[in-house]
This record gives C-alpha cells, structure tokens and sequence, in this order.
C-alpha cells in the first residue's frame, strides 16, 4: 500500500511541469478576476478610513455598508466569477486531456501534454458531457422524490434531527454516486487513450469499476476527503489572517497559491491512482 | 444506645426538615418581591384538559379592581383564541395561507375558539346572556377577538368585581404561538378571557383600551395575581409562567396529574405540555430557571442556560434587579416551531435547529432576546399593540449589548470561517440594509405596519439607542434606563414617560443633549441620516461634505494636515453642507466625519472618510482572497471535466 502510494505520488510529481503550467493557467484566470476586484473594491471604499478596519481582520459594517451602497459592484464581480468559471471548466477539458495522457503513456514533457490536449480535447469533451448527464440524473433521482415527498419537512419528520440526518445521509449518498461517476469518467478517458472507441471505453471503465470497486471507490473517497482537508486547512490558516503590512499580504498569497498548487497536484495524483499501470 | 438512635433519629428528621424548607424555598419562593404592582386583574383559574379533544374547560374566579374614577357599567375581555376560529378573523383576515398553511383547506377540527358559558357576579346574577363581540378596530363583524359583558351591579371607583366564570378553550393547530402540534404538544398563551385595560389615553381620558386581535400586536393586559390549576393527562410534561407549588397525580383519577402553578405580578400566563419534554432546572442567582427540551435538542440546554445566566447578570447590573423567583425557558418541538420565539411573563420559548454550530449564535440571540422582554414588556409594560417599539426597540438594543459583551462586538452573532458580525453590527444592518429605510415611522400602532416591523420597531430603535448612548455616553444611558425602569416597573409606561425620564436624568447630570429633538427624528418621522464627504480641494484649499437625509443632528469632523496637526470641527446638524476651507500651506491627508461612529444610524458609514493616503493592503488582500477562492471553486467544479 505505501509502496503504492510512493509510486502514484512519484508518478504524479513528475509531472510538476505539466501542473505548474495548469496552475500558470488557472493564475491567469485568478489574477483577472483580482484585478477587476481590485478596482471595483476601489470605487466603492478606495478612499475611505474605515480600510483601516480591515488590517485586523474581517469587519461586517464595512462589508455590509459596501454592498447596500454598491450591489451593481457585488453583482458585476459575481458575474466576471462565474464568467471565469464556465470559461475555466471549457479550458480544463484540455488540460484534463494533457495530464490523463502524459500519466497514461508515462510521458512528461509539456509538448507531450499539448499534443494530447489537442488530440484528447473533443472526445474528453463528450465524455464530460455525459457525465454531467450521469450526476443531474442521480442527483435528480435522489432529489427530486425525496423534495416531492417532505413537503413541509418538519411536519413529515416531526423531528429536525431526523429530518437533517435524512438530509445529510442522502448528501453523502449523492457525494459517494458522484465518485463514481467520476471514477468513470477518467477510466473511459483512459481507455479513449487507448485508442478504444467511446462507446467500448464507457462500457470497459463500468467493467474495471466493477471489477476493482473497492480500491478505485477508497481512491475517489481519500481524494475528496482530502480536498476537504484541503480547503479546512486553508479556512483555518486564513481565518484571522490581517492586512497589517505588506508582508502579510504577501505572505497570504504566497500561502494561497500553495493550497492552489497543493490542489492541482492532488488531482495529479488522483488521475496516477486511478491509472491501470500503476 | 437507644437514647443515642433516638438522638440520631431526631437530628436527621431535623435536617430532613431544614433541608426540605430551603429546597421548597429554593425552587421558587412565590412571596419573591410580593405587591410590587396595583394587582388590577387577579385570576384563579382551574382548567381540565382533554387532551385529545383539544379542548380545555376551565372556571375562572375574576377578581377585578377598578382604579379609574369612573363608574364601570361594563366589562371587557380579550378572547384572542377566537382570532383563530375561522378566516374571518381580523387576524386572519380572510387570508387563504399563512406560515405555509393552507387555511382554505384546513379542517374544521383544526380551527380554535373561546366560549365563555358563565359569568356570575357576587349577587348570583348571570351576565354571559347579554355578551357581545364587539369591534372597536375595524368593526368587522366576524371578529370575535374582544367580548363585552354589561354589569348589572356597575364597579365604583377603587371597587372591586369578583365574577364566578366558566369558560371553554380550543386550541387550533399551531399556526402562531398558541396551539397544538403533533403528539400531544399544547401552547397555552392568549388563552382564557383576560380583562382589557382601563385607563387613561393620551388625552387623559378614562376608557377601555380593548383592540382585537390584529398582526403585529402583543400584549396589553393589568398586573396581577395567578392561581392556575392544570388537571390533564399524567403523561404530559407541564411548564408554566409562575412557581409550580405542587405537583402530583390525581387519586381519584386514574392517568390524571394535577399541576398548581401561583404567580404574583404578571400580566398574562402561558403553559405548555408535551410529553416529551426533559427537564433541566438550575438557579442562578436565587432565581430558579426551568428548561424544558425537546429530547432532540438535549444538547442546546447549556447554551439555552448560559444565555439566560448570561442576561440575568448583565440585566441586574445595568437595568435592575430581576423580579421574578423563576423563568420558564421552552423549546418547542420542530414540528410546531411556530409555537417558539415568543415571551411570556415568566415563560419564554427559544427555538432551534439540530446541529447548529457554537459559532452561529442564533439560539443565544433568541433566548437572550426572549429573557430580556421579562423586564421590557413583562415589568414595564407598555402597550404592546399601540407602542410595540418601546418593548422591541430596547430589548433589541439589549440583546445587542448582552451579546456583544459575552461573545465580542464583531464576532457575537456568528464566526464562520473568518467571516463574523457582532449582533450590533447584524441589527444596524437589519435597518440600513432596507430596501427603503424611510418606510415608515416607528411611533406608530403595530396593526399599522405594512411591511418592515421588525426593521423598523427592532433594528432602527435599537441602532438608535445605541446612537443614543454613544452621544450621550454610556453611564448616562445605563442611568436613563436603570431610573426609568425603577420608576416604571409594573406599571404601563408611554412613551412621553420614557422622554420625561431620560430628559430628568440628562438634566440632573448636566447634559444638555437634545433629547426630544432626537428622540422625535426617530420615533415620528422616517427621516434617514447619511453624512458624506464629498470632495478635499488642495488647489482651493476647502473640503466640502453633506448630509444626505432630513436627521438633522450636531457631529465633529476630525481633520487630519500634511504636517501632523490635526483638528476637530463642529458640524452644526441643521446645515445639509459641510464648507470648510483650510490653511493653503497646510495640505489636508484626511478628513472623518464622526470619527466615533457616534451616529450609528448613518446609512453609510464608509463614505463619512475621505483620505488622500489610502491603505490599500486591506484591497489587495481581498482582491487575492476573491482570485484564489476562484482558483478553489474552478478546481472543484472542474472535477467532471
């Protein structure tokens, strides 16, 4: 098992070219959407005192007096974000398609990524797409009745304990589904690398998902569980954390571009996992 | 030996003894600061529940002091239950739903009422023949929410009624407050015919202040004593307002309890059964605290209890002392949920929801909320339906301060994940966050209220005396409230009481804050107040600011010059624009209006600066904040990708 775990973790840190240049990406997206922030953050409190009150730490009134005299401002930076966002998923195809066909074929260099984000982009495009299809419908499957039939969940349950628990159970149901399904969607890719039609690959993934289950479901569970402890440990480092001086602002993106860089690499390692030849 | 067993004997019955005395003192002394009010209204009300009926039938023996001048030939009732016996109501007001019920098709045996079947005088005379409904709010004849009963021995001055009643209850399924739920849960509140109050309007003249049952009205009703006897089912689990004096089951009926609930000095009771209550009982402070929960909610009883130690401590510190031997604190079951966030004279009912964080302080909000209303509303009590800001307004402001002092200014409502607001914070954004905070005055009857009651009576009177204390300093506050409260305490203060005490107080301190020029900018106008700086001219040497909103009050501009210097200028609140025009050879860095954030009830607090040296890391610190949290999310939601 460690020995595994070396050998996926080896496996993907070769590839630290491949995840910088993802992560250079992802930045470029980051650091428009700051700049805008930036600006917009400028109009609304650029010359005002109460900045002060943020060196410490978080502060609601200046917040809150932000966006009831400014939600044109909070409403133009949501935008640009979800703008960003649809535009990043399109750019993460290929990305995807770079990294699962470096660690597939053991290849490392960059031109070897682009080329299999070239050549991957399109069939990885319709593999997303259906499973995308696959998680709304177990998610509508799961919800949809479960909505249907509570109507007023406190008169059904008569008890929110029961009620939250349901609630949280079918939560986790529908996280543990979703690995699943997204355990597919890298072992058809992987198969598509393998030059197997799409059709055969979705089927040959749901066979190896089968026939490995619980080694490829305890993969996809340690991986979101440690995205999970990811973004805890960042909320946690970052919690109280000031704008007293430079050195602290810096030091905060210094510390969040780690957790960036952390994050790409675990995805790194979660396609090395999932990989047969390892 | 034997003379030493006896000994023994007699010295352990004689610490039994002493030891059930202080225990039966201890739980709930029901001669705690006895005679404190005119004790107008006394009741003695014995009620027999049947608990699948719904239905209570109840005797009531009405002792009733008329205190007025006037000779009464009438009397009058609240019989607030009928508000829920059909959708005519007033209250109801043919509405087809409310809180997410159905009312066109709900069911007969889930509608309430009221009945009052005898009412017998001291000389045997029936009156229940001629009662009528009557309705002196809107005169919608469907509206059964206010009785009148004629007299035929009319009450004297400084005479009393005893009146011999019987009465029966029905409660409708919980739609507010009173009500049943499911399995076996029963609010009692607003539930047995209560005397209206006689007195003297604003005018100074005699006469009965009876309104229906309307939306956005409480409580009016004459202090006095309770004897309530519950005989119900002896599954249930009782709590009520007043001490519970005993407590067993009925012999002669088998599965019957009969619980005896004594009070002095309140203005209403409530109770509630549930069978599946469980009981947490502490004292604090010689007042004895009953928590019923909900065994789903077992785990909030700590937090249920600290925050009601947490008000107790800080209420008899800066208001007064507690005048109760006991407080009643109810969790009412999720499904009624309806039947909490509401207070009663020595009964308050919190509410909750499974799981909620330590860090989210909703429950400590409520219940500290809940509590304080025992000293605004239950001891000084005011007119609920016609002043519902005067009870509001200062438990919301102490709800703050309690709050914010336990837990920190900035961080007393919730923490989470380093986003944080003090309950201050929450309630001033509560008003300022308003679509339109001109909506309405708050000085005004609470059935008037169209929209934004609880922004205007809660968050903008209790941003406003919060304004208050930070102008007038808060000693001098403490010493308003404490004098008024002493002054007033189981009495019904108006608000011209309230002015003329904290105008006394200022007075005998030496303060010559204008207060009705404030306190009328508040309560009857909807003038809002936004200071601004507008511009810092170094070429023409002038800085110029304004006021935007008709509150005019008197602030300090805090100027800041290139070389160090500083000064404090007066802006006189009658002028809209601020002009001032500086010395060319000493350049401006920043102006501040209101440095102190005295004026809390401004609109905006970050354009009342203007600096021409910004610090700009907070901006870059957010800025990176909102880049990496897109970096986070497009990580995670790339994952199907």
């Amino acid at each position: 098992m460690i020995k595994s775990i070396k050998n996926i973790s080896s496996s993907s840190t070769k590839q630290w070219r491949n995840i910088l240049l993802i992560y250079f990406i992802q930045l470029i997206f980051a650091v428009f959407l700051a700049i805008f922030t930036y600006r917009k953050l400028e109009i609304g409190l650029g010359n005002s005192l109460e900045l002060d009150r943020l060196t410490q730490g978080f502060d609601r009134t200046v917040f809150s007096d932000f966006i009831n005299q400014f939600p044109e401002i909070v409403e133009a930076i949501q935008n640009r974000f979800s703008w960003l966002i649809l535009v990043f998923l399109i750019v993460s195809i290929f990305l995807h398609a770079g990294l699962l066909g470096n660690i597939k074929k053991q290849k490392y260099a960059i031109s070897d990524f682009l080329k299999s984000g070239i050549k991957y982009f399109l069939k990885f495009m319709g593999v997303a797409i259906v499973a995308i299809i696959k998680t709304i419908a177990i998610l509508a499957l799961i919800w949809i009745p479960f909505t249907k039939w509570i109507g007023d969940p406190l008169q059904t349950f008569h008890s929110d304990k029961t009620f939250i628990l349901t609630a949280i159970a079918l939560v986790t149901l529908s996280v543990l589904l979703v690995i699943i399904i997204w355990i597919w969607s890298v072992l058809t890719r992987y198969e598509i690398i393998e030059e197997i039609g799409f059709i055969e690959s979705a089927k040959s993934a749901w066979k190896d998902i089968r026939k490995s289950f619980i080694k490829y479901f305890t993969v996809g569970i340690f991986i979101f569980l440690l995205h999970i402890l990811l973004t805890w440990l960042y909320t946690l480092v970052v919690d109280d954390w000031g704008a007293a001086s430079w050195f602290c602002v810096l030091g905060l993106i210094l510390i969040q571009q780690i957790f960036s860089v952390l994050r790409i690499w675990l995805r790194a390692f979660a396609y090395a996992s999932l990989s047969n030849k390892i | 030996m034997t003379n030493i067993k006896w000994v023994n004997n007699i010295l352990l019955i004689f610490i039994a003894l002493v030891a059930l005395e202080s225990i039966t003192y201890a739980q709930c002394d029901t001669e705690y600061n006895k005679s404190l009010s005119h004790k107008i209204a006394n009741y003695n009300i014995v009620v027999n529940l049947d608990h699948e009926a719904k239905l209570a039938s109840c005797t009531q023996k009405l002792r009733w002091k008329n205190t007025s001048p006037d000779t009464l030939r009438e009397l009058r009732f609240y019989m607030y239950m009928n508000a829920f016996k059909d959708r005519k109501s007033t209250y109801l007001s043919n509405r087809n739903s409310m809180f997410r019920q159905n009312l066109l098709t709900r069911k007969e045996e889930e509608w309430g009422y009221i009945k009052i079947t005898k009412a017998v005088d001291i000389e045997g005379n029936n009156l229940v023949e001629n009662q009528k409904y009557i309705q002196p709010n809107d005169g919608n004849a469907f509206d059964q929410s206010i009785l009148l009963i004629p007299l035929v021995k009319p009450i004297l001055p400084n005479e009393e009624i005893e009146l011999d009643m019987a009465f029966d209850v029905k409660l409708p399924r919980t739609l507010v407050r009173s009500g049943y739920g499911p399995r076996d849960f029963f609010l009692f509140v607003h539930w047995f015919p209560q005397v209206c109050v006689y007195e003297q309007n604003k005018e100074s003249k005699w006469g009965w202040n009876s309104h229906q049952f309307m939306q956005g009205t409480e409580f009016f009703a004459d202090f006095g004593d309770y004897n309530v006897t519950i005989n119900a089912s002896d599954h249930l689990v009782i709590g009520g307002s007043g001490c519970r004096i005993s407590s067993g089951n009925i012999p002669s009926k088998t599965g019957m309890q009969q619980v005896r609930f004594e009070a002095h000095d309140l203005i209403d009771f409530g109770w509630v059964a549930y069978p599946e209550y469980e009981t947490y009982t502490s004292t604090y402070n010689d007042i004895d605290i009953e928590i019923l929960m909900t065994p789903e909610h077992c785990a909030f009883a700590d937090r249920y209890l600290e925050a009601v130690e947490h008000s107790i401590d800080y209420l008899e510190k800066y208001v007064g002392p507690y005048p109760y031997p006991k407080i009643t604190v109810v969790d009412p079951p999720s499904h009624t949920y309806n039947s909490g966030f509401m207070e009663y004279p020595m009964m308050i009912t919190g509410a909750t929801v499974y799981g909620m964080p330590r860090n989210v302080r909703t429950v400590e909000s409520l219940i500290i909320h809940e509590f304080t209303h025992m000293y605004f509303m239950a001891t000084l009590a005011s007119n609920e339906k016609e002043e519902a800001w005067i009870d509001e307004g200062f438990v919301a402001y102490y709800e703050d301060r309690i709050l914010d002092h336990y837990h920190g200014d900035q961080s007393s409502y919730f923490d989470i994940l380093g986003v944080r607001s003090g309950n201050g914070q929450q309630s001033r954004n509560e008003y300022v966050g308003m679509g339109n905070p001109s909506l309405g005055t708050i000085a005004r009857p609470g059935w008037e209220f169209r929209g934004g009651f609880k922004p205007l009576i809660y968050a903008k009177t209790a941003t406003a005396l919060k304004t208050l204390e930070r102008l007038v300093g808060r000693e001098a506050m403490d010493d308003m409230v404490q004098t008024y409260f002493e002054a007033h305490k189981f009495t019904h203060p108006k608000e011209a009481d309230i002015r003329k005490i904290f105008k006394e107080v200022l007075l005998r301190r030496g303060n010559n804050f204008d207060m009705d020029k404030f306190l009328d900018q508040v309560l009857h106008t909807t003038h809002s107040i936004d200071f601004r700086v507008i511009d810092v001219n170094q070429e023409s040497s002038t800085i110029l600011a304004e006021r935007i909103g008709d509150f005019e009050i008197d602030t300090e501009v805090h100027i800041i010059f290139s070389n160090g210097s500083e000064e404090r200028v007066t802006w006189d609140g009658s002028d809209k624009k601020f002009n001032y025009t500086f010395k060319p050879e000493n350049k401006v860095v920043s102006v501040h209006i209101d440095p102190e954030q005295k004026i809390y009830l401004d609109l905006d607090l970050n354009n009342n600066s203007l600096t021409l040296d910004p610090n700009t890391k907070p901006l870059y610190k957010y800025a990176a904040k909102i880049g990496h949290w897109l970096q986070a999310v497009s990580q995670w939601t790339s994952f199907m990708m």
